[in-house]
């Protein structure tokens, strides 16, 4: 397996070796591999209309272990979603292994659950029959799923609306149905894309709460894609930077959970936040 | 500055409105006014066009001779529930009226709804299946809109010849009308379903089926609106387009007969007639879709 495996992590800037967050030990082993999501070499082209080839990712390597929660920073169409798809299976690496829990990528399946950025609720099904819907498709018996479906319901704080319709809730609701629905079906990755984009601060804060009060219950590995610094920070038990298809920064994130708003100002949180600011590129000064 | 004030919640001043200014009215009354208008509208010009010199018939009945010509319609029934055939010397009667006007709109909505139904059923059906194949859409994409183009009434006479049991013949072509148009609106809704939707739902673990069957499905659904209500529209004129063209029964029968004896009122009646029922139709397919899809936006 490690012979397959291109030179790693080029170009990093790495300036954390093997220094581990103490909240990310490991979660879930596996016999296969000691981390639950590996890219080796990976890289995807696309060719464009004007038949020029582009370069989505660029021979990316990256191991992340069981429970860890990763946030890959980056401007618009730097890679990040690309990487983000290529582990879900949606889409198939031009060169390069994905590995997940030790097995090559084949295609989307239940142990990798999205949070996708846009709406993806199924308007038909109300609430509950959307929570409930990876479980249906499994096959889990009805009286098992609604025991799930209600223990969700209470986790996101929306008991009352499991027979109210999709379009009956706002913005911020659809988004807890969404992550429930994910949590629901049990991943052992959970990818999210963008998900928090375009959503106020409080509402994001509260979101934030959601996610990290569920993946503490869950102790699944956390894929999360964003544009938001102050968000990873939040989030992130390491970050990544990735720019032009490539990482070109990664760094853990050493604050104790549950972090707070002095947290997220100490020494540690400015200097990476400084750090990766440099890394993006100076657009990113208008970050929030 | 007076538009910043009522923005923050300070009652507005009374307005005077101006007489012409309809806002006053409810949209319910504007209806009410608006068809009292046409009523008015078709008297005026019926008295003002008179009668033909030729005939000496009136060239538009008013209103009065149009509804009176009602019992004319007992010459449509065959005799029976304590009305008699007027071709055997019964006289003509409101209740053999009624009885005609129900047993003819009633042979005309039968053909309309099996028609339509069987129309619906296949096409979506079909056009749902054969759309599981992006390469079969796009194969069937031109000669789909050709069939569309096609002037489909034109074709009456060759189901009339095809089919002996002129019937079958007519609600045949009815169908076959509904097919190509729900077919056609299901592909492109097929086509315009979101990925991402299929995505999610393939990543909570849904096989290739249960994604097609249980999310492309339902999502195709409120897309097919507008192919529905057109679907209806073009059944109404098939419909009676058949009739006029050779049937025993149907309004569009009656029509025809009114027209060979000028009975200008009986035609006036049936058409208003025709034209409550469908507008009537149409409501009741609009109210019963919108419940089929109370979840869409």
């Amino acid at each position: 397996m490690e012979g397959l495996k291109a030179p790693a992590h080029r170009q990093i800037d790495n300036d954390t070796g093997d220094n581990r967050n103490s909240q990310t030990l490991a979660r879930k082993s596996d016999a296969n591999s000691s981390y639950t999501i590996e890219l080796r070499n990976v890289t995807k082209c696309f060719r464009m209309e004007t038949g020029e080839e582009l370069v989505a990712v660029d021979g990316v390597s990256m191991s992340i272990r069981p429970g860890e929660m990763i946030c890959v920073l980056g401007p618009s169409g730097q890679g990040k979603s690309t990487l983000l798809n290529l582990i879900a299976g949606f889409i198939e690496p031009t060169a390069g292994e994905i590995l997940v829990r030790g097995h090559p990528v084949v295609g989307p399946g239940p142990d990798r659950g999205v949070v996708f950025q846009r709406d993806t609720l199924f308007g038909w099904r109300r609430v509950e029959a959307n929570i409930a819907f990876g479980l249906e498709a499994r096959g889990v018996p009805a009286a098992e799923r609604r025991r799930i479906v209600e223990r969700y319901l209470k986790l996101i704080d929306l008991e009352h609306f499991g027979k109210a319709w999709p379009k009956q809730l706002s913005g911020g609701m659809r988004r807890r149905v969404a992550i429930a629905t994910v949590f629901a079906n049990e991943p052992d990755v959970l990818l999210m894309d963008e998900p928090f984009v375009g959503l106020d601060y409080v509402l994001r804060a509260a979101l934030h709460k959601v996610l990290l009060d569920l993946w503490a219950d869950s102790r699944c590995t956390v894929f999360f894609v964003t544009h938001d610094i102050d968000e990873a920070l939040a989030l992130a038990d390491r970050v990544l930077v990735v720019s032009h298809g490539r990482i070109v920064y990664e760094a853990p994130v050493e604050l104790d959970r549950p972090r707070s708003a002095e947290a997220l100002v100490s020494s540690h949180a400015s200097e990476l936040r400084l750090k990766i600011m440099h890394h993006i590129g100076s657009d990113s000064s208008t970050e929030t | 500055m007076a538009g910043i004030r009522t923005t923050i919640g300070a009652s507005k001043p009374p307005q005077e409105r101006h007489w012409l200014d309809f806002r006053v009215l409810s949209p319910r009354s504007l209806t009410l006014i608006s068809f009292l208008s046409v009523l008015v509208i078709w008297e005026g010009v019926a008295r003002t066009l008179g009668t033909s010199k030729a005939t000496g018939a009136s060239i538009l009945p008013d209103i009065t001779t149009t509804l009176s010509a009602f019992v004319a319609y007992s010459n449509y029934w065959a005799g029976g529930l304590g009305a008699g055939d007027t071709r055997m010397g019964f006289d003509e009667t409101l209740w053999g009226a009624t009885l005609g006007l129900t047993y003819n709109l009633g042979a005309t909505l039968l053909r309309l709804v099996n028609g339509l139904a069987i129309g619906l059923v296949l096409g979506v059906g079909i056009g749902f299946l054969v759309s599981w194949s992006g390469l079969v859409r796009s194969v069937l994409a031109f000669p789909v809109h050709f069939l569309r183009m096609m002037p489909l009434l034109a074709l009456i006479p060759l189901f009339a010849m095809w089919f002996r049991d002129k019937n079958t013949g007519s609600i045949l072509f009815i169908a076959i009308a509904v097919f190509v148009l729900m077919f056609a609106a299901t592909l492109n809704a097929v086509r315009n379903v979101s990925p991402y939707q299929s995505q999610f739902a393939r990543s909570l673990g849904a096989s290739e089926l249960f994604v097609y069957f249980r999310v492309v499905f339902p999502g195709i659904l409120p897309e097919l609106r507008s192919g529905i209500l057109l679907s209806l529209g073009f059944s109404w004129n098939a419909t009676l387009a058949s009739e006029f063209l050779g049937q025993h029964n149907g309004l569009g029968v009656i029509v025809m007969n009114a027209q060979e004896f000028g009975r200008m009122d009986l035609i006036m009646l049936s058409a208003v007639i025709c034209i409550f029922s469908a507008s009537l139709s149409f409501v009741f397919a609009g109210r019963l879709f919108s419940w089929l899809v109370r979840w869409a936006e």
